[in-house]
């Protein structure tokens, strides 16, 4: 069997009396590009923040290749690659410096792909930090976090900073790191596309609880649009099984709804003497259904 | 007017710390003042008499005092705040903001210098201030000395690493030596009144032209020179801000020459012995300054969490380490100063060995002090903080003092040495549990709020 790379169980983090996550439990196993998806403040930083052991949960665990996140041994640091939401480079040294800085904490690092990183991302090495632009920093801190080809890579808003052609180029890097069965990726963003494009797995963080966790295919045939067409009117205090949201106008009624199976399907539409219909929904229509 | 009341109201209250702090300062300046005022003779002045022993009314005489320390504190917002909002995109938008940001500050400002003169008045004269040439000195040397600290606060705040230690220990000289001077009675009002204003029109100046400023700095070319790779160095140290303990060991040169300059053209006329407890008062705010740095060793070891091979335990152990490893040389440069001024000044073997244990312990009560701070400062740590500052000073006055018994230095000394122990096992335990999202001084605010 397998040993996840990352595991959680009930796992919930407060910060005085408010409680920011709560009963959250996941698996990231190799192979996995999960997209973790929330609206601000739903609490995916904190989840990515106990995943990696910068705090404490207070409740539940988090494990991290078989240990305890919060006391994460060196070896097991070292299969991990960050990009934080905000950078952490020394501006007073130039890219160089900051790359053979990091490179020293690691036992084995590429330098071969960094170089070549480097080129494709148009960072030139020779500049002082300080004085690169908020996407080149960005793209800098994604180097560095895939210069010792972690086997689980976990990018914090990685690219809120960066132009298309940069989040292009970082698509494809990632693309390239999760054709690695031996590697995970997780991701936040908000940008669905990307992370319609390149994630397997979805997570939705919604009010400090998993909302969903699972395969992306499922999620998207879990959750669909309806359309329902009756041949009467359709009663003022409708309700539909498992519904989203609901709209009603005369004989029409659209829903979106969760779990919808072919047996609901039958018998709603028999209830209502009426014709459904089902439309798939993309991620971002999704995400907005689910919090409005 | 309205936006200025309405941002010098937030400078006092905008943490509940601060509020705090704001009101027990008022409150303690308002009543103490009353009681020296309206309850005679609580307090004797030459020639009248007093119903209490003279240890009894210098306590009741510190009360006023201890209420502008708070007060002065109370509005310790007010520099990052005119800094953070003046280089923010309101300072564009809004209408006026900067000359209101400037008003606010000189409100600020004027308002403590208000407060502290007229209870200074009170405290010295037992009755109320009276537009005179005392009160218009007391007022003016109030305001020159309260813009300094505040420049000195918001310098701190604002700059971080050696050259912040630097530039704020050479502000420091501003406020402790030439406020006092200008506030001598011998001296002519003008010799207050000049400072004072072309302190402000500085300000004003960079304030009001800062747009300007920061258009300069941004087309400026950076220097060839400034382009060199980093001169080698551990690598812990250079994530956490300690690889270059020389710069800022010799930083301190600076200051200390101009303190030197200052000093003896300010006090060159008084006792030696007033001049020796100038200058070990000043060494020790040197030393606290450059061993502050300790503070944003939390925030700026997140970044080694993921990447060192160490527990948390291990880390505090070597960020510990880091820190002495830096302190040493600027300890050192700050002992060999004090030697200096012991010889010169043919200070006794006695007085100078407490000169130089003291700046060892200041440096120690500081290094721990910073590193205690893994998250926002809380009643705690800013009471220990206040606590300790208090300590170091009465030491430093007792240290050289030849009146002071031996006992009395020797248990300062002895608490000094006992806070840095204990706050070097609150360091520890802290770093032990260290939270990173709570050591973010954004995630900290939050929380706190």
């Amino acid at each position: 069997m397998t040993v996840p790379y990352a595991a959680a169980r009930q796992l919930a983090k407060s910060f005085g009396a408010k409680r920011v996550l709560d009963e959250v439990s996941f698996e990231v196993a190799p192979g996995d590009v999960v997209g973790v998806l929330g609206k601000n403040g739903a609490g995916k930083t904190t989840l990515l923040e106990l995943m990696l052991g910068f705090t404490a949960p207070s409740g539940g665990s988090v494990q991290l290749f078989g240990h305890d996140s919060y006391r994460l041994p060196g070896a097991a640091k070292a299969r991990v690659g960050f990009v934080p939401q905000q950078d952490e480079l020394i501006g007073q040294l130039t890219a160089a410096d900051q790359i053979g800085v990091i490179a020293s904490f690691y036992p084995r690092w590429d330098d071969a792909l960094i170089h070549k990183l480097c080129q494709a991302c148009d960072i030139d090495t020779r500049e002082r930090i300080r004085a690169m632009s908020v996407g080149q920093r960005q793209k800098l801190s994604i180097l560095l976090a895939l210069g010792h080809r972690p086997d689980l890579l976990i990018l914090d808003e990685p690219v809120a900073s960066l132009d298309p052609l940069a989040r292009r180029q970082f698509l494809e890097q990632i693309v390239e790191v999760a054709a690695d069965v031996r590697r995970a990726v997780v991701f936040s963003s908000h940008i669905v596309s990307d992370i319609e494009r390149l994630a397997n797995k979805i997570w939705i963080v919604k009010d400090g609880r998993l909302y969903w966790r699972g395969d992306f295919d499922a999620l998207k045939e879990s959750i669909v649009r309806l359309h329902v067409r009756s041949s009467r009117p359709l009663p003022q205090t409708l309700t539909l099984p498992n519904a989203l949201s609901l709209e009603r106008n005369g004989v029409f009624a659209t829903a979106v709804v969760r779990d919808w199976t072919d047996e609901l399907h039958q018998e709603v539409g028999e209830k209502l003497d009426a014709q459904l219909e089902i439309e798939n929904l993309a991620l971002e229509d999704i995400f907005l259904e689910l919090h409005r | 007017m309205k936006a200025v009341a309405r941002l010098m109201l937030v400078y006092f209250t905008g943490t509940a710390l601060l509020r705090t702090v704001s009101v027990l300062g008022l409150t303690a300046i308002v009543a103490g003042t009353a009681v020296l005022v309206y309850l005679p003779p609580l307090v004797g002045q030459v020639g009248l008499p007093s119903r209490f022993s003279l240890a009894e009314e210098a306590l009741l005489m510190l009360v006023p005092v201890a209420g502008i320390i708070a007060l002065l504190f109370g509005g310790a917002l007010m520099p990052t705040m005119v800094s953070r909002l003046a280089g923010s995109h309101y300072a564009y938008v809004l209408p006026h903001a900067r000359g209101k940001l400037l008003a606010s500050a000189f409100g600020t400002v004027a308002f403590v210098a208000l407060m502290a003169s007229a209870a200074m008045y009170v405290t010295m004269n037992s009755k109320l201030p009276h537009v005179s040439f005392t009160y218009a000195r007391l007022l003016l040397g109030s305001l020159l000395t309260y813009s300094t600290t505040y420049l000195v606060l918001w310098f701190v705040s604002r700059f971080r690493g050696p050259l912040a230690a630097l530039g704020g220990a050479t502000l420091v000289i501003g406020t402790l030596v030439l406020p006092l001077r200008f506030m001598g009675a011998t001296v002519p009002l003008r010799w207050a009144i000049i400072p004072t204003v072309a302190l402000w029109i500085v300000i004003a100046i960079a304030l009001l032209l800062a747009p300007r400023l920061g258009l300069l700095r941004a087309n400026r070319r950076r220097p060839t020179w400034r382009m060199s790779a980093y001169a080698g160095g551990d690598e812990l140290d250079l994530m956490i801000g300690t690889s270059r303990p020389w710069l800022l060991a010799l930083g301190q040169i600076v200051p200390i020459v101009v303190a030197a300059k200052l000093i003896a053209w300010l006090y060159g006329d008084v006792a030696a012995d007033i001049q020796v407890k100038v200058w070990l008062f000043y060494l020790v705010i040197l030393s606290v300054l450059s061993a502050a740095a300790a503070s944003f060793a939390a925030t700026r070891s997140r970044a080694l969490w993921l990447r060192a091979p160490w527990t948390r335990a291990e880390l505090f152990a070597r960020i510990e380490a880091a820190f002495w490893r830096r302190n040493c040389y600027t300890l050192g440069v700050l002992l060999v100063t004090m030697a200096a001024v012991g010889v010169y000044f043919e200070l006794p073997n006695r007085a100078l060995a407490f000169g130089i244990v003291l700046l060892g312990l200041a440096t120690a009560v500081s290094t721990y002090l910073g590193l205690v701070v893994t998250r926002a400062i809380g009643w705690g740590v800013a009471t220990l903080a206040v606590g300790g500052m208090l300590l170091l000073f009465m030491a430093s006055i007792n240290a050289t003092d030849p009146r002071a018994s031996m006992a009395t230095i020797m248990l300062l000394n002895f608490t000094l040495a006992a806070l840095a122990v204990a706050l070097r096992s609150i360091a520890k335990r802290r770093w032990h549990d260290i939270d990173w999202m709570l050591a973010r001084p954004e995630t900290a605010a939050h929380a706190a709020a």
